[in-house]
C-alpha cells in the first residue's frame, strides 16, 4: 500500500470504520512506514482535541441582542482607535506591524531555556508487582554500557522497600 | 589572466576552501571524534582504578531524591558504590566480576543480578554500535568536573520520545565524571556529578566486598533460570503460558531476549521480554496473578523514574515499563492482546 492511499484511509481507520482486509493492510503498512505512523499520531491527537471540546449552548436572547446592537448607530471611535485604523489601513504599515509581531513571537517561542513547569506528577501506584518490575528493569539498565549506576541505586532500593512495605501492610490487613 | 583577476580567483578559491574545511570539520570530523570519545568512555568502564565521591539526583515518583555516594573501582572489573546520609545511608551496590550485588541495611539482605555488559565484549560492542546508530553524538565543549578537565558530550536520540543524555568524560582517563538524563520534554530524570576523584590510591579488596546478609535470602525454585536468555517460544514452554511479544517496537530498539522474572520477595513468576536501543530499554512483563492492583480497564503510572502501562487480558497480566515517552509505551501496549483497550483509558 502506498502512503497516499494509507493517509486517505487513516481517518476511517481511527474511527474504527475499516474492517477486514483494508484494516489489515493499514496495520501492515503502519508497522513498516514511520511517516504514516507519525501521520496517524497527529490525526489521533487532533481527534482527541476535537472530542475534548464540549458543545456550548448559546445563552437565551443572544440573537435578539445581536440584532439590536447592529441596528444601533455606530459609537464614535476613541482617539487611539482612530490612530490605529489610520496607521494600519496602509498595506506597508500593516506589513511592518506584522513583521514586528512575528519577530516577537519567534523570539518568545525560540527561548532556549528548559520549560519551567515540572512534569505533572502521576499517581504512585500501591502496587507491589510494578515496583518489583521497576527493580528488575533498573537492574537490567544498570548492566548497559554507559549506564549511570550511581543514580540507579536509589531507584532500585526504594522500589524494593516499597515492595516490602506493601507486603507488611497486606500482612497487617491494612 | 590579469594579476587582479588572479588575485580575485585566489581569494575566492581560498575562501571556498576554508568554508569547505569548516563544513567537513563540523559535519564529519566532530561527530566522528565525539563517537570515538564515547567508545573510549565505554571501554574504560571498570578498567581504571579510582576512588571518588559523587552527588546524585534522581526523579522518583513526583519527588527528587538526592544522595551522596562513595565510588571505588579496582580497574579489574570490580567496583562498589556506597551511599551515605539520608534514607539511603548504608545502602551499597557493587560488581564482584561475576555478579552485581546490592545491599540494603533495612532489609538486611544482599540482592544479586547478572554482571554489567563489558563494552569490550562482542555483546558490549553491539550495544555501543546500537547507541551510535540511535543517537546523534556531539561534542559540546570542555568543562572541569571534580577538578579534572572533561569533554562534554551530548547524546540526542534520533527517534522521538527517547531520553537524551549528557556525559562529561575525563580527558585523560576516559572515566565518566558526570552524567545527566533528560526526558523528551527536557525535564531532568537523573544526574550524577563526581565531587572528587583520586586515581592514585586504588581501593582495597575489603572496600569492594559485599556486606554479609543478616537475613538469609529466600530460595528461588527457578534460580537456575535467572539471567538465562530464552526465545519467547522456549520461555513459553518453561513458564506454562504463551509469551507474547509486541507487534509494534519503536524504531531503533531491538529484542534483547526473553527471561524468567522471579520476584525476590513473593516468589511470583512472570516472563520478561526486553528491548534496547543500546542506552535505554523497555521491558514487557507478562504473568498470571501478578498485577493484582490493576483492573481490566488499564492503568498508567510512574514508578520511580519510569512510566508503566499495565492491563489484564483474560488470564494474562501485562506490564510495559521503560524510559520511553508515555505515547510510545501506549503504542507498544496497543500492539499486544487487550492493550488497545487499556491504552486509551490510560491517557
Amino acid at each position: 500500500m502506498i502512503c497516499q492511499r494509507a493517509t486517505e484511509l487513516l481517518p476511517e481507520y481511527l474511527y474504527g470504520f475499516l474492517k477486514g482486509r483494508q484494516r489489515q493492510e493499514i496495520d501492515r503498512h503502519l508497522r513498516e512506514c514511520r511517516h504514516c505512523q507519525v501521520e496517524l499520531e497527529i490525526q489521533r491527537r487532533a481527534l482527541l482535541l476535537v472530542e475534548a471540546v464540549q458543545p456550548v449552548e448559546p445563552p437565551v436572547g443572544l440573537w435578539n441582542g445581536v440584532r439590536e446592537r447592529i441596528s444601533q448607530p455606530e459609537p464614535p471611535l476613541s482617539a487611539w482607535r482612530r490612530w490605529f485604523v489610520a496607521t494600519f489601513r496602509k498595506p506597508i504599515n500593516a506589513a511592518g506591524g506584522l513583521a514586528v509581531a512575528a519577530t516577537l513571537v519567534a523570539a518568545v517561542l525560540s527561548d532556549p531555556r528548559p520549560p519551567a513547569t515540572p512534569p505533572r506528577p502521576l499517581p504512585f501506584p500501591e502496587n507491589r508487582s510494578a515496583a518489583g518490575y521497576l527493580h528488575q528493569h533498573a537492574l537490567i539498565e544498570a548492566r548497559l554500557p554507559l549506564a549511570d549506576r550511581v543514580a540507579l541505586g536509589p531507584v532500585v532500593t526504594l522500589a524494593v522497600r516499597q515492595n516490602l512495605a506493601h507486603d507488611r501492610s497486606v500482612e497487617n490487613g491494612e | 589572466m590579469s594579476p587582479s583577476r588572479a588575485r580575485f580567483a585566489l581569494v575566492v578559491g581560498g575562501t571556498a576552501l576554508v568554508l569547505f574545511g569548516i563544513v567537513v570539520w563540523s559535519q564529519v570530523m566532530r561527530p566522528w571524534r565525539a563517537a570515538r570519545l564515547l567508545e573510549q568512555a565505554a571501554a574504560a568502564d571498570g578498567k581504571v582504578p579510582y576512588r571518588a565521591t559523587a552527588k546524585t539526583k534522581v526523579l522518583y515518583g513526583s519527588d527528587v531524591l538526592e544522595s551522596e555516594a562513595k565510588i571505588a573501582s579496582d580497574g579489574d572489573g570490580k567496583s562498589a558504590i556506597r551511599y551515605e546520609g539520608g534514607s539511603l545511608d548504608g545502602v551499597a551496590m557493587g560488581n564482584d566480576g561475576a555478579r552485581v550485588w546490592r545491599y540494603d541495611p533495612r532489609a538486611k539482605r544482599v540482592y544479586t543480578s547478572p554482571p554489567p555488559i563489558s563494552a569490550t565484549s562482542p555483546l558490549g560492542q553491539k550495544h555501543v554500535d546500537l547507541i551510535l546508530s540511535n543517537y546523534r553524538v556531539t561534542e559540546e565543549g570542555r568543562e572541569d568536573v571534580a577538578k579534572r578537565p572533561a569533554y562534554r558530550i551530548l547524546l540526542t536520540p534520533k527517534q522521538p520520545g527517547a531520553n537524551s543524555r549528557r556525559l562529561w568524560i575525563d580527558r585523560e582517563t576516559n572515566i565518566i565524571l558526570a552524567s545527566e538524563e533528560r526526558d523528551s520534554q527536557g525535564h531532568l530524570v537523573a544526574k550524577t556529578v563526581f565531587d572528587s576523584i583520586d586515581y592514585d590510591r586504588p581501593p582495597s579488596p575489603k572496600e569492594l566486598k559485599a556486606p554479609p546478609p543478616q537475613v538469609a535470602p529466600r530460595k528461588r525454585h527457578s534460580e537456575r533460570f535467572i539471567g538465562v536468555k530464552f526465545t519467547p517460544a522456549e520461555l513459553s514452554k518453561e513458564i506454562g503460558f504463551t509469551v507474547r511479544v509486541p507487534s509494534y517496537v519503536p524504531e531503533g530498539y531491538v529484542a534483547d531476549g526473553s527471561y524468567l522474572y522471579h520476584c525476590p520477595e513473593c516468589h511470583e513468576t512472570a516472563s520478561e521480554t526486553r528491548y534496547t536501543n543500546g542506552m535505554d530499554s523497555f521491558s514487557l512483563f507478562q504473568g498470571r496473578e501478578v498485577c493484582d492492583a490493576h483492573g481490566k480497564g488499564g492503568h498508567v503510572s510512574r514508578v520511580g523514574n519510569r512510566q508503566v502501562v499495565s492491563w489484564k487480558h483474560g488470564d494474562d497480566q501485562f506490564c510495559v515499563i521503560g524510559s520511553l515517552s508515555l505515547e510510545e509505551l501506549k503504542r507498544i501496549a496497543a500492539s499486544l492482546p487487550g492493550g488497545s483497550a487499556a491504552a486509551p483509558q490510560a491517557r
